[in-house]
């Protein structure tokens, strides 16, 4: 990790601090303004910003192991003397960890920040609560309760960890031969949904997905359930893939 | 030190490069492993690195299985490639870096390297030739003392004073407890260092000497008429007339010409 740290750091630096510029500047211009005073910016807006800027963090998570996109650079990451988990974690804690932890500071830091000067340049034209202030809370759009809370996040990890393990398999262009796989992977699920639709409800009508949705739990459907295990599970299945691959990766 | 035995390896699609290859090869020698193109040397050095796993036979490095790629055993081998690449940084940013990952690594030795090879920590690495760039890697492995080193090509893109100065230095600072394996082309560059060579063909080992042994049982020598070079093992035209190789008479020794040896092992005249 030293070492990593050590010789991409004016990489990350400038990552961050492109990050936390871009981030402001977008927040900032979509705030009313005093052409604009009637305006409001509410807590959507927000989520709009940071899940859009959550693909960014998609996307540095996917290039993780930049070393493997090629055969001399992965012949010197695979001679440094460290364990395949050691390699696995230190890319996990630079990419996932320390990169999730710190766009989160930033999001906070833009969106207080474009709040703060929004506010400050109307000159007390526009009033405070036409902006409205960050809270991550408002982030958690779906339904109040714990597990839903959860599943929302750990399914957001998922993918995450769908992206960071598979690439793994790929040398160049492997961030975009990782999408291209989970797209690939998603319409495969869904035709083998289509196709079961088919098979058990013959009146299913083309490409529609028949799925008969019960309680099973009070507050707790057999579709949620399933939505629930892919989201909170899957991310279990995906750090172990990553890990034996790169253990028996060759040049 | 190393040992390979009935070791297969091939690559997808393709015909068996390695087949019941065995190999022993003890500490404190300077190995040249020679071979033409194709022959093998390169995957030998990656199956040796653990860089690529074998099909089939058994194979320790320093009492570790390579495959493994244990950070123990990784930590007491170096691979200079004979392509590299290296991170846009400063020579001194990367010793730093990456030198806390050699526990023997000694900076003194590298310093003293570097002031040999002319070259300045303070330089970029990448604004660096390729023959510095090369240079800078073997003095890094040099300072990192691993019991192994393994050298693909390292004389390639060095000028001629720096070739020597390659000799000087791999010689002066290889220790009893090291195993150095040059794999080349160019014979010449390292003809006086190496002191067992290696030649494998097709991924078999068609001759493997001592150069002490070489020296007492094979006469290298320049003669000006072909009725003399006929008499020889092996003989080539060259300007000042001959260069034949002769079996030993009369105890009388010569410098090994490792170039004319080589051919005349891949024309199975020896």
């Amino acid at each position: 990790m030293r070492n990593d740290i050590l010789i991409n750091y004016k990489k990350y630096l400038f990552t961050v601090l492109g990050a936390f510029i871009v981030g402001y500047l977008i927040l900032f211009w979509q705030m009313p303004t005093v052409e604009n005073i009637y305006a409001n910016f509410i807590a959507n807006n927000y989520n709009t910003a940071f899940f859009t800027g959550l693909l960014g963090l998609g996307a540095v998570v996917g290039m993780a192991f930049p070393e493997l996109e090629n055969k001399i650079k992965t012949s010197n990451y695979l001679m440094l003397p460290a364990s395949a988990f050691e390699r696995m974690t230190v890319q996990f804690l630079i990419r996932v960890i320390g990169a999730g932890i710190l766009y989160l500071v930033v999001f906070w830091l833009d969106a207080h920040l474009a709040r703060f000067s929004a506010l400050r340049i109307s000159q007390g034209h526009i009033d405070a609560h036409r902006i409205e202030s960050f809270h991550f809370s408002g982030l958690l759009i779906v339904k109040n309760d714990l597990l839903s809370k959860l599943a929302f996040i750990f399914g957001i990890f998922s993918i995450g960890m769908y992206l960071f393990s598979i690439r793994i398999f790929f040398k160049r262009f492997a961030l975009v031969k990782t999408i291209i796989s989970l797209v690939a992977f998603y319409a495969l699920l869904m035709c083998v949904m289509v196709l079961f639709s088919h098979l058990f409800y013959p009146e299913t009508i083309g490409f529609r997905v028949n799925v008969e949705n019960y309680d099973l739990a009070p507050n707790l459907t057999n579709n949620e359930i399933y939505g629930y295990s892919i989201s909170l599970l899957s991310w279990l299945f995906f750090l172990p893939l990553g890990y034996f691959k790169l253990k028996e990766k060759q040049v | 030190m190393i040992k390979i035995n009935q070791l297969s390896f091939y690559y997808k699609k393709k015909a068996p490069l390695f087949a019941d290859f065995s190999l022993n090869l003890e500490s404190g020698r300077i190995i040249g492993l020679l071979g033409k193109n194709g022959a093998g040397k390169s995957t030998l050095l990656s199956l040796i690195s653990g860089l690529i796993q074998p099909n089939q036979g058994e194979m320790t490095v320093n009492g570790f299985n390579p495959s493994k790629r244990n950070p123990n055993f990784l930590a007491d081998i170096y691979l200079v490639p004979e392509e590299f690449s290296f991170p846009h940084v400063s020579i001194d940013c990367y010793v730093n870096a990456f030198s806390p990952l050699y526990p023997s690594f000694d900076h003194q030795k590298l310093n003293s390297i570097f002031d040999e090879f002319e070259l300045d920590g303070c330089s970029s690495l990448n604004k660096l030739s390729h023959g510095q760039r090369k240079k800078f890697l073997i003095a890094f492995a040099l300072a990192s003392n691993c019991k192994v080193l393994v050298l693909d090509e390292p004389t390639n893109g060095l000028d001629i004073p720096s070739k020597s100065q390659f000799r000087k230095i791999l010689v002066g600072s290889v220790s009893d407890e090291q195993l150095v394996i040059i794999s080349t082309h160019q014979v010449k560059d390292i003809d006086t260092v190496i002191d067992k060579v290696v030649v494998i063909d097709n991924g078999t080992i068609i001759y493997q000497e001592d150069t002490e042994a070489i020296s007492q049982k094979l006469y290298f020598d320049t003669v000006p008429s072909l009725a003399e070079a006929e008499k020889a093992l092996y003989h080539e035209q060259c300007t000042s007339g001959y260069k034949i190789i002769s079996p030993v008479t009369n105890g009388k020794e010569s410098g090994i010409d490792m170039e004319l040896l080589f051919n005349a092992i891949i024309n199975k005249t020896i």
